[in-house]
């Protein structure tokens, strides 16, 4: 949204963007004028206003546009003290039904009803009417309509320099009034309360300016009232205004009264400080500082600027100010949660990051190994290894066996030559071999001789080879002249040849 | 909405953000990573037995060697003679060898001898000796490995003393496959001996189809 300020010295102008319920300034341009494009009336100069603006809204994405006119035409006010609930339900529609009998093809009515109300009274009332020459708005809108915007609305701002200046002052209970040419305008302030109390047209006959508006159909009280005096006007405000404060406020006191505008004059403060001990001081008319005696006495007021001329030389920005506190206020519960949460994806992507990493570490890690085991070379060197295994047990399994079959020739003690030889080899000379049979590891020997000696000292010899585990000698028989013997010769197992 | 719930609103947020993905993701995640390291350390371990193989590789390639030129020496000259014609030419090859006369043969049967049977602690304190071979290994292969069969074959020969001393000096160098269970011989003279008789057992080793690559 872009908000305008058309005021006679300077055109504030501001683009707005809503954030979370709130406002955020997202840029702004103050345009200094030579003289003023819009009167009460009617808008002199729609061309002008158009140059104006259009440098910042070519910069300006948003469409929306929300124009606010100054001090435009009052024609009602209405302050009571105090005032029943009902009663202002009552004023309301007796003030509908004057502004209906505006003509609407001219006039547009901006219409405010204000009041601080205590339980069911309200002990202040204000009722404020601004009619609005249609021909103004018109005029502004179709200004906007040629810069590629959309006027959304307009409002009337009243004093808007002195309200900026309401908001300078620092005190917390005071009463500030514009003395102009044409009006008198009075505000309590109570911060944060702020109330306005009356807003009065001087130096115009006031029945005959009400007559014209709204024909016959005023009370007699408003068409009676007469021309107002200025003093009195100013010193009726400031009255009924310190009343109201100690009757809103008990125990509290106004800490000061300012003077502003073009018509203030020093009479007006010495008439107030005469009437009252509260602290007067004037402001001046651009709002540069003015030193008081308050001010002498240790009051922190001071400084006060003409915000419009201030702002256009860059010597206060005071959107500035406020997008600073309006983008702290929105984004610092903002600011916050999404650090949280941004923390908390963080951590969660930190996390799950590792994990993967680690996952996928592992399943490197036995891919490897299956690469590994898989590859051709290692499945070649595995058939490889299992046939050399595989042929090595066999050999050994057939030497094992080949091992058994030897020691199964072995026990069976077949014949063999030297078996003869070692019977030959201890055979005695006079002794002949006659005949040998063997079976079974039993051999047998048949022999003769010419004496019986030599059967024993055979069959002792033959023992003594250790060749055998056993010699069996069964004696001798003698024929022909000679001695005929036999000896059996057992092998043994256990016998080493 | 107070402060209090703006600030429960962020917790419930936080927690749902660090609810919801873990929920879905995290079990996936450690799952994985537990399965991975599971099969790791499956792989692992044949990766170790495989790195170990590789190791011992030439030095079964060696002992096989070794082996083949041991069971190869070991064999018989009758390894393969399972026909008994094969068994005549033997013996009629040695006789004339010898100058004997050859009136006889009888070859028996061909006989297949059971395969010894070793205990565990043979095989296991055979297997120790063979790097990499473990005794399951060795259990694994039949017993089996060669085929022994005997044969009895009885003789009736002619010839002088020596020469059937000869004839069995000659037999003898057979003497691990061949038995010479009984003979008789007169040595009343120094001539030609008729009518001798000799008895022996003739055992083939024949390696059977299995044990060869």
């Amino acid at each position: 949204m872009i908000a305008v300020d058309i005021g006679d010295t300077h055109i504030k102008i501001a683009e707005l963007e809503s954030t979370d319920k709130q406002l955020r300034l997202v840029q702004s341009f103050i345009q200094v004028i030579d003289s003023p494009v819009l009167d009460q009336n009617q808008l002199l100069d729609a061309d002008r206003l158009a140059e104006y603006l259009r440098p910042a809204f070519a910069k300006m994405r948003s469409r929306d546009v929300v124009i606010s006119f100054s001090c435009m035409a009052t024609v009602a006010n209405e302050y009571t003290i105090p005032y029943e609930k009902n009663d202002l339900k009552r004023l309301a529609m007796v003030k509908s039904k004057v502004f209906q009998n505006l003509s609407p093809e001219e006039y547009l009515v901006d219409y405010r009803l204000g009041a601080v109300l205590a339980g069911e009274q309200a002990p202040m009332c204000s009722v404020t009417a601004y009619i609005v020459p249609r021909s103004i708005v018109a005029g502004a809108y179709q200004c906007i309509f040629k810069l590629g915007k959309r006027p959304r609305g307009f409002e009337v701002a009243q004093n808007s320099a002195f309200d900026f200046a309401k908001r300078l002052i620092t005190q917390k209970s005071f009463i500030i009034v514009h003395v102009s040419v044409k009006k008198l305008t009075a505000h309590l302030i109570n911060f944060p309360h702020d109330v306005i109390t009356r807003v009065v047209e001087l130096n115009q006959p006031q029945e005959e300016s009400f007559t014209g508006l709204f024909g016959g159909d005023l009370s007699a009280e408003t068409i009676a009232a007469p021309e107002v005096s200025l003093a009195e006007e100013l010193w009726s405000m400031v009255s009924k205004l310190t009343q109201y404060q100690a009757i809103k406020y008990p125990g509290t006191t106004l800490e000061s009264i300012y003077l502003t505008g073009s018509a203030t004059t020093p009479e007006h403060a010495q008439l107030l400080t005469q009437n009252s001990d509260i602290p007067t001081r004037i402001l001046g008319r651009d709002w540069m500082p003015i030193r008081t005696s308050a001010e002498q006495e240790g009051n922190t007021v001071s400084l006060f600027y003409n915000l419009g001329a201030a702002m256009s030389t860059g010597e206060i920005n005071f959107f500035q100010v406020l997008e600073q506190e309006s983008r702290r206020k929105v984004n610092k519960g903002a600011r916050t949660v999404r650090l949280v949460f941004l923390l908390t994806i963080l951590v969660q992507l930190i996390f799950f990051a590792i994990l993967i990493g680690v996952r996928q570490r592992e399943q490197g890690r036995v891919a490897s190994l299956q690469d590994f085991m898989t590859s051709p070379e290692v499945l070649q060197l595995v058939t490889e290894d299992a046939g050399h295994r595989s042929r090595i047990i066999a050999d050994e399994r057939a030497l094992l066996q080949i091992a058994d079959l030897q020691s199964k020739i072995d026990a069976e003690m077949g014949f063999s030559t030297d078996i003869f030889a070692t019977v030959e080899s201890v055979r005695p000379p006079n002794v002949t071999l006659l005949s040998f049979s063997y079976q079974a590891g039993v051999l047998n020997i048949v022999c003769n001789t010419e004496n019986d000696n030599p059967p024993a000292d055979y069959a002792k010899a033959l023992e003594g080879t250790g060749r055998f585990s056993d010699i069996d000698y069964r004696g001798f028989s003698q024929g022909d002249g000679k001695v005929s013997f036999a000896i059996t010769c057992t092998l043994g197992k256990e016998v080493t040849p | 909405m107070t402060k209090r719930d703006k600030v429960l609103l962020v917790v419930l947020g936080v927690l749902l953000l660090l609810f919801i993905p873990n929920y879905f993701l995290t079990p996936q995640l450690v799952s994985g990573i537990t399965d991975a390291r599971a099969q790791y350390q499956t792989l692992s371990v044949a990766h170790s037995a495989y790195q170990q193989m590789l190791g011992t590789l030439p030095n079964l390639r060696q002992y096989r060697s070794i082996l083949d030129t041991e069971l190869a020496g070991e064999l018989p000259e009758t390894q393969g003679m399972t026909k008994t014609y094969e068994l005549h030419y033997l013996f009629t090859e040695l006789a004339s060898q010898n100058d004997i006369e050859l009136t006889s043969l009888q070859l028996g049967s061909f006989t297949e001898l059971a395969a010894p049977e070793f205990t565990e602690e043979q095989l296991a304190g055979f297997a120790n000796q063979i790097a990499g071979i473990t005794f399951a290994d060795f259990a694994a292969v039949p017993d089996n490995a060669v085929k022994v069969q005997s044969i009895p074959v009885s003789l009736s020969i002619n010839g002088t003393r020596d020469n059937i001393l000869k004839l069995v000096d000659a037999m003898n160098d057979y003497s691990d496959y061949l038995v010479i269970n009984s003979i008789s011989v007169p040595m009343d003279s120094e001539s030609e001996i008729v009518g001798t008789n000799l008895a022996a057992t003739v055992y083939i080793v024949s390696p059977t189809g299995g044990t060869a690559e």
